[in-house]
């Protein structure tokens, strides 16, 4: 399991360097090729934006796994820590269940495009782009699914 | 059974559970109360991809990373240290500066404080600075530049903003040039205040040798703001094809000229940066489908409504504005402030004629004081943190600054030329 995750941390890791990567190098080629020789990749910008939203999405998934994401922060600071304890795990099956709901339902929504062939953009089909949001909310959801069963010690102080 | 709802949300929320998730969960309440299919929940997500402005912002957070993890902050202390440092009061004025730049390149995140505080503090109390005085400048000045390009916040409600299309339209350079003089006003005050009551701090000469050194050692970093700046004014390029070139300008100067950052470092450095990233824009996914339920709702006209039948004067109106996003401010971050207010705001704030400018520029300033207003501004716990000294003696270094920012903040809302004296 530690060795799966382990794994999972590092590809999380990699993509979003290729991820980002990918969408600087298209940028600024789009930007250099449109100014200096009135050209460009026809479909670079539509993969810049489509990258935005993958980023977002695997970001978000690496912030789930060490609860970074943004929240109020009222209970943290000023309750006892067994009332901050229960607090945590029980935001943490709350948003596993939220996060099981968003990839169930972009299932759904991905099943049409699939079945429609909707196109994405270039030669990339929809289904493939929108692909990552189920996949992310399904990583999201088992990581605050963990989170609520078995919390990690460093939970505990800000 | 959708208040029952409704409350395990709002619960959830006071609990602390990441805000993308109780956005999400309002979101999908309201669209299962009117028998809409929850898909769309997951479409509006998607539909970020049809956002070409959205690609500034990993772009400007990525480059506010790579120069918060290089020694851009000494250069640009020792920079304005030589460039304002003789004056009156200078070593303040030099802090209240350098910590509106940082912000504005780094986007607010607590980073001015850790970075450049941790430079200030020693310095200010060096030169004979109160330590009350000292600490109050570093935790208050780490939000000051939020209304200073290319602060990420600000291109946020840009974004926000437009896509909502309510009230004059607008370009979002210009909401650039609206923030100016509103930030400028800040420092201004602060200095002001500050040359009145530690005036008696002893000057040092300006020296030309310094300014020389501090101007060659940023000579990679100087030309920066004219890359940013002239490609989007000139009409080179757009905004999120200036942060293109930003971010690869600020990725040659800092891992291949300056070589501050190793190789092996980046992939950390984009990982933390795009962490950010996601948090705040899977809100602002989240947030779209919430405002389609809003809107679907007619949630803005009926608040409006309500609004008119108990306030009448534009006036009254702000006032009331000021008070919820110090509020605010205070409890939310300023992203999700921004993601979740303004599409709430926005439609009221135009029902009054407020233009939208003016109410970006006012929803920032407020929410730039809140961030060190007690009881759980967040500026107070990084800087508790960070200097390692109990909150409630920050509350206390904080207040008279709050005061004067305050006075800022009304001034700011209160006289709409400050922020369109150009249209």
């Amino acid at each position: 399991m530690s060795v799966f995750l382990r794994w999972l941390r590092a590809f999380e890791t990699g993509l979003l360097v290729a991820l980002l990567l990918v969408m600087i190098g298209v940028a600024v080629y789009q930007v250099l090729a449109r100014n200096l020789f009135a050209t460009g990749l026809t479909w670079g910008n539509e993969l810049v934006q489509m990258a935005v939203l993958w980023v977002t999405m695997v970001g978000a998934a690496v912030a789930a796994d060490h609860d970074d994401h943004i929240r109020i922060d009222l209970i943290a600071r000023f309750a006892k820590p067994r009332l901050r304890a229960a607090a945590a795990r029980l935001t943490a099956l709350f948003t596993a269940v939220v996060c099981g709901a968003l990839g169930w339902y972009a299932i759904a929504f991905i099943r049409w495009d699939f079945i429609d062939n909707v196109p994405g953009f270039g030669v990339v089909p929809a289904w493939i782009c929108e692909s990552i949001i189920p996949l992310t909310a399904a990583v999201m959801a088992a990581r605050y699914l963990a989170r609520a069963i078995i919390p990690p010690k460093e939970a505990a102080a800000p | 059974m959708i208040w029952l709802g409704i409350a395990v949300v709002a619960l959830m929320a006071l609990l602390g559970a990441p805000l993308f998730a109780v956005v999400l969960a309002a979101a999908m309440l309201g669209f299962l109360a009117t028998g809409v299919d929850l898909s769309v929940v997951a479409i509006a997500i998607y539909d970020m991809t049809d956002k070409p402005l959205l690609v500034a912002l990993p772009f400007f957070a990525f480059a506010g990373y790579l120069m918060a993890a290089a020694k851009t902050s000494e250069r640009l202390m020792a920079l304005t240290r030589a460039l304002f440092g003789w004056m009156p009061a200078g070593l303040a004025i030099v802090g209240f500066v350098a910590c509106a730049l940082f912000t504005a390149l780094t986007g607010a995140s607590g980073v001015t404080i850790v970075a450049l505080g941790a430079l200030l503090l020693p310095m200010l109390k060096e030169s004979g600075y109160s330590e009350r005085y000292s600490l109050g400048l570093v935790t208050t000045s780490g939000s000051l530049g939020l209304l200073i390009v290319p602060s990420v916040p600000l291109i946020l409600y840009g974004i926000i903003a437009q896509q909502m299309d309510v009230g004059e339209r607008f370009a979002i350079t210009e909401l650039f040039i609206a923030g100016l003089a509103p930030a400028l006003l800040m420092v201004v005050l602060l200095s002001m205040w500050t040359i009145l009551r530690h005036g008696h701090v002893p000057r040092t000469p300006f020296d030309r040798r310094a300014l020389w050194v501090a101007v060659k050692a940023a000579r990679w970093e100087l030309p920066l703001p004219f890359v940013v700046l002239g490609g989007i004014y000139s009409g080179y390029f757009a905004i999120s094809e200036a942060a293109a070139m930003t971010v690869a300008y600020v990725l040659i100067a800092e891992v291949l000229l300056y070589r501050e950052i190793k190789l092996g470092e980046l992939p950390g450095v984009i990982r933390e940066s795009m962490v950010m990233v996601g948090s705040i824009l899977l809100i602002l996914g989240v947030a779209l489908a919430f405002t389609n339920y809003l809107v679907d709702a007619e949630v803005p006209q009926r608040l409006f409504a309500f609004m008119q039948e108990h306030v009448s004067s534009p006036l009254t109106f702000l006032i009331l504005l000021n008070i919820l996003l110090l509020a605010l401010g205070a409890i939310l971050d300023v992203f999700s402030a921004i993601i979740i207010m303004v599409p709430l705001l926005l439609p009221v704030a135009v029902g009054y004629g407020i233009h939208p400018i003016h109410l970006g520029i006012v929803f920032l300033a407020n929410l730039q004081v809140g961030y060190f207003t007690p009881p759980i501004g967040m500026n107070l716990f990084i800087a508790s943190y960070r200097f390692d000294k109990p909150v409630l003696e920050l509350y206390a270094a904080c207040l008279p600054f709050m005061g004067v920012l305050l006075l800022a903040v009304l001034l700011i809302t209160y006289i709409p030329w400050l922020s369109l004296w150009f249209l």
